[in-house]
């Protein structure tokens, strides 16, 4: 759920705010959602990074490569696609990170939540009841139905 | 943590060394990925606050506007909007350098070039020109309305919109002001008069002497055919030459050289000029970086009469020689307005169009290659540099000072030293800039006069006829050119036009002693006394860089233009065509024919004739024998062949002068081909630093054997001299380095590996004029567009773009790809 939050923020907010915006957003769906420090990054990387990939995969399709394969040469990439990785790759690094440091952020203003309690959350606006369960596989990948 | 993400997000915002700021550059939103074009641009809408009128700007499928306006406000305006659309990073960057203001974005690696811009003074020049302008009104107003075009395109900009290399290198575009237009006009003087080989050339004056300047330096090779055909009368009542100074009178200007050549190396102490010091060379230190106008910097063009072509209407063709870079030096653009419609190239960051036709005259130039760059030894009091001597009094100089700012560093102040005559390009002991440039020495460069050059162009562009184009030069000052016309109504004409200094004969050529009066510029020669020819009995003109004039000009111009193979072979082409089509004019343009390898070439086989060589030497010594002299992307012979001369070449003259081609000046190719031929025998064959005697024959057969094994490798030309294509900010990926193509430095064709024709045209002169053109690049300046180097391909293999002319902005034909609508309210 957060992954697919973060996603979605990313991808829209990103044609308003500036391009640390990704970052902001884990920030805050970090210090909100999830339950432990791997999961908040896993999110945080998959969401922003997945957005940044796609929009860039997309225009660099509409494009037929031409510019990605040209800028890939400037940084002795041997094609576009590396460029297209990196790209989600400085997205997500950049989600993941916040996402942890929000997630720390909470985790020192309200120190080891109880598994049961986890009432720093509490304040989600009624996603919560779906929202601590799949944390516990801690894989990060989009949340299962509960 | 929270303290590593500020420091990651600042890290990703921020330039590390060469790369840019990576968040901000991939992101997806407002990075690089932003520039990659998508197919097609549907018809549009803009409302473009500026405008009087509604203008429509039809673009064809190679996205060449054509702008269709009401006013002529309103033409220069869209000028500047569509140009900034398409090539706003290249058009900023390069009145930037022009102006010595690129550390300001780049960083304290520019600021040495910065302070050359400066010292050379074309800022100052560029504000001088728009005071010019503002009197004339015309050219201001244009170029104004382009500014306002302009700077209405950035005034949209979001940063995600700006040219990517805006975002690798992290700055923002800025205003445009019609400044930076001046100093586009500016940049283009410094290329095309900003040469000029004074200070290596009194360098071997003072080294070999006179009699060796005067015999392999001739003024004008007579073998090639001037300019202005021999025999036109010229119009000299109106002026006389100057008379020689004193010191020239004396024949004794060698020796006036040669003793005043020691202030070229003067200390920061400065001595009394009195005292006698040993004649030496003048002294550049090197390493001298390649900060110079290609001396190869030519062009062709030449226009045929109806009585030569076979449909009876007038040809013109023009290919304007220069450094090939991406995005290109041109724009190509239809302008039409009432009583204007022409199409051609531009150059971005000015309105107007240089090379095109309309619909009765067509018109393209090739530099006049006169000399209006000269310098003069300044005999200065003390060390202060405040005063000099001039006319035997001192007098004082004057000084400005340049701030140059730094992006990432302290503003750096540059005092700027002007005598009368000009700037002081270098003090003493500055690392040079270029290897024309001598320490302590002002220069008297007409570029730095003001002039509107513009206002030419803005004329011409409206000429209907002879007379009007003829009318319409008078502004045009520098750089000097080779104006070729052609009409509907059958005229064909040429004339070397610019502003010319008076000058005695010889005055400028080497260096001048500044203390003289009689070595100053002394008034100028009236227009009528520029050479020009007008419907010749022989039905065809032609141009390439050579000579103007014959003997019997009376006036003294420069003694720097390149009388060389490529002259004589346009000329031969030109004067043998008697039934010439467009198609016949490609290919007199395309031509890679080799005079002089095909004058060279039988002396040399048989000099070497009885040298023995090994089995694989002599399989390629008989490849050449059998060689047509053409330079064909694909044959390896003219590889072989260029590698040999040039290797005899540096062999025939390298002990003369130390190895050094630097700060002496070498008989030029030609002359030293001329030498082979004709005195065989001569000292300069003999290798003086060696106790034994060798020959040309000798010289020839070690230099064959070298060039062989110099291209074991070398499959052919094209991969000898592979053609390269580079990008502006020298960044490979977006540059072109694998072009093949045939031609070479002497031929018509005259592709070197980063110069050559920079635009090719063809105008047939029929009812309606009917232009062909290409240029090595694309009208995009996005390496993220399929209109980045759209051309190149084609350029390479010589083909040519039919010009689709259009008449009305509602005409219909396949080669419309969209239309914008520009409204002002």
């Amino acid at each position: 759920m957060a992954i697919l939050i973060l996603f979605a923020a990313s991808l829209l907010g990103g044609f308003f705010f500036p391009w640390w915006w990704p970052a902001a957003a884990a920030y805050l769906v970090g210090a909100l959602l999830p339950r432990r420090a791997g999961s908040a990054f896993l999110s945080g990387f998959a969401g922003a990074g997945l957005a940044w990939a796609a929009l860039a995969g997309f225009l660099d399709w509409r494009n037929h490569h031409l510019l990605s394969h040209r800028v890939a040469g400037i940084f002795h990439f041997p094609a576009g696609v590396f460029l297209l990785a990196a790209t989600g790759l400085i997205g997500g690094g950049m989600g993941g990170l916040a996402a942890m440091a929000g997630w720390s952020l909470r985790a020192y203003v309200k120190p080891r939540p109880s598994r049961s309690a986890a009432a720093g959350t509490g304040n989600m606006e009624g996603t919560g009841s779906g929202m601590r369960e799949p944390e516990a596989s801690g894989d990060g990948e989009p949340a299962p139905a509960p | 943590m929270g303290a590593l993400l500020l420091l990651v997000l600042s890290a990703l915002g921020t330039r590390l060394g060469p790369l840019p700021p990576l968040g901000r550059f991939c992101n997806p939103f407002s990075g690089f990925w932003r520039n990659a074009e998508a197919d097609g641009t549907p018809d549009g809408q803009l409302r473009v606050p500026g405008l009087y009128e509604t203008v429509t700007v039809v673009f064809d499928r190679r996205r060449v506007p054509h702008i269709f306006a009401q006013n002529p406000h309103d033409l220069y305006f869209a000028q500047g909007y569509v140009t900034a659309r398409d090539r706003l990073w290249q058009m900023e960057i390069q009145s930037l350098a022009a102006a010595g203001r690129l550390a300001e974005i780049l960083g304290p690696d520019l600021a040495e070039y910065d302070k050359f811009q400066r010292r050379l003074g074309l800022l100052q020049a560029a504000e001088k020109a728009v005071d010019l302008a503002k009197k004339d009104g015309e050219s201001w107003e244009a170029s104004q309305a382009y500014a306002d075009g302009v700077n209405a395109w950035i005034g949209d900009l979001r940063p995600g919109e700006y040219p990517i290399e805006y975002k690798l290198l992290d700055y923002a575009p800025r205003r445009w002001s019609p400044v930076n237009t001046l100093l586009m006009v500016k940049n283009l003087q410094w290329t095309l008069s900003g040469g000029g080989d004074d200070l290596p050339l009194s360098n071997t004056l003072a080294k070999l002497g006179r009699d060796f300047v005067g015999r392999y330096f001739p003024l004008r090779d007579p073998e090639v055919t001037p300019v202005i055909p021999a025999g036109t009368p010229w119009d000299t009542a109106t002026a006389a030459p100057a008379s020689l100074p004193p010191a020239a009178r004396t024949g004794d200007s060698a020796a006036a050289i040669r003793a005043g050549t020691r202030l070229l190396q003067i200390p920061d102490s400065v001595s009394a000029p009195r005292s006698a010091v040993p004649p030496a060379p003048p002294h550049v230190p090197v390493p001298v970086p390649a900060n110079r106008p290609d001396p190869g910097n030519g062009s062709n063009n030449f226009v045929v009469a109806g009585s030569r072509t076979r449909g009876g209407y007038p040809i013109l063709a023009n290919d304007p020689h220069l450094d090939l870079g991406l995005p290109s030096i041109w724009y190509e653009i239809q302008l039409s307005a009432p009583g204007l419609s022409v199409y051609g190239v531009s150059l971005p960051g000015a309105p107007a169009v240089l090379i095109g036709f309309n619909r009765k005259i067509a018109w393209g130039s090739t530099n006049g290659g006169d000399d209006v760059f000269d310098w003069y030894r300044i005999t200065f009091k003390d060390s202060t540099l405040s005063e000099y001597l001039f006319g035997g009094q001192w007098k004082p100089t004057t000084r400005v000072i340049e701030a140059i700012k730094v992006r990432g560093g302290a503003t750096l102040l540059d005092t700027v030293i002007y005598t009368h005559q000009g700037p002081l390009v270098l003090k003493s002991q500055e690392k040079p800039w270029s290897r024309n440039v001598p320490c302590l020495h002002a220069l008297r460069w007409l570029a730095l006069d003001p002039s509107d050059e513009l206002l030419a162009y803005l004329r011409i562009m409206k000429a209907g006829g002879y007379d009007e184009f003829a009318a319409s030069l008078e502004p045009f000052h520098c750089p000097s050119q080779n104006f070729a016309f052609a009409s509907v109504s059958g005229d064909i004409a040429l004339f070397h036009h610019g502003l010319f200094p008076r000058k005695w004969k010889g005055q400028g050529r080497f260096i001048l002693d500044g203390s003289q009066p009689g070595n100053d510029w002394s008034g100028w020669l009236p227009r009528t006394a520029d050479p020009a020819a007008r419907n010749p009995v022989q039905g065809w003109l032609f141009s390439a860089n050579q000579s103007p004039a014959d003997t019997t000009y009376p006036f003294y111009l420069g003694a720097q233009y390149l009388n060389g193979p490529r002259a004589k072979r346009l000329g031969q082409l030109v004067s043998e065509s008697d039934s010439l089509t467009p198609e016949g004019a490609f290919a007199i343009m395309l031509d890679d024919f080799d005079t002089q390898a095909a004058d060279l070439l039988p002396a040399l086989l048989a000099k070497t004739a009885q040298a023995r060589f090994s089995a694989e030497d002599s399989s390629a010594r008989a490849k050449l024998a059998a060689w047509d002299f053409r330079h064909a992307a694909g044959n390896r012979a003219p590889a072989l062949f260029d590698k040999w001369w040039s290797l005899l070449y540096r062999s025939i003259w390298a002990d003369e002068f130390g190895g050094d081609s630097v700060h002496y000046q070498w008989p030029d190719k030609e002359r030293t081909k001329k030498m082979i031929l004709e005195e065989p025998n001569a000292e300069w064959f003999d290798d003086i630093s060696t106790p034994s005697r060798e020959n040309l024959a000798f010289l020839a057969a070690r230099s064959f054997r070298e060039a062989c094994a110099a291209l074991r490798h070398t499959p052919d030309w094209s991969h000898y001299r592979p053609v390269q294509i580079r990008h502006l900010a020298r960044i490979d990926a977006f540059s072109s380095l694998d072009v093949r193509a045939g031609g070479c430095a002497d031929c018509v064709n005259a592709l070197k590996t980063a110069h050559g024709p920079s635009w090719r045209m063809v105008v047939a002169m029929e009812k309606e004029p009917r232009g062909f053109g290409i240029y090595p690049g694309g009208q995009s300046g996005n390496p993220g567009s399929a209109h980045y180097a759209e051309f190149i391909a084609d350029w390479a293999a010589g083909r040519y773009y039919p010009l689709t002319f259009l008449t009305t902005p509602g005409s219909q034909n396949g080669e419309t790809a969209y239309r914008l609508q520009l409204r002002g309210k």
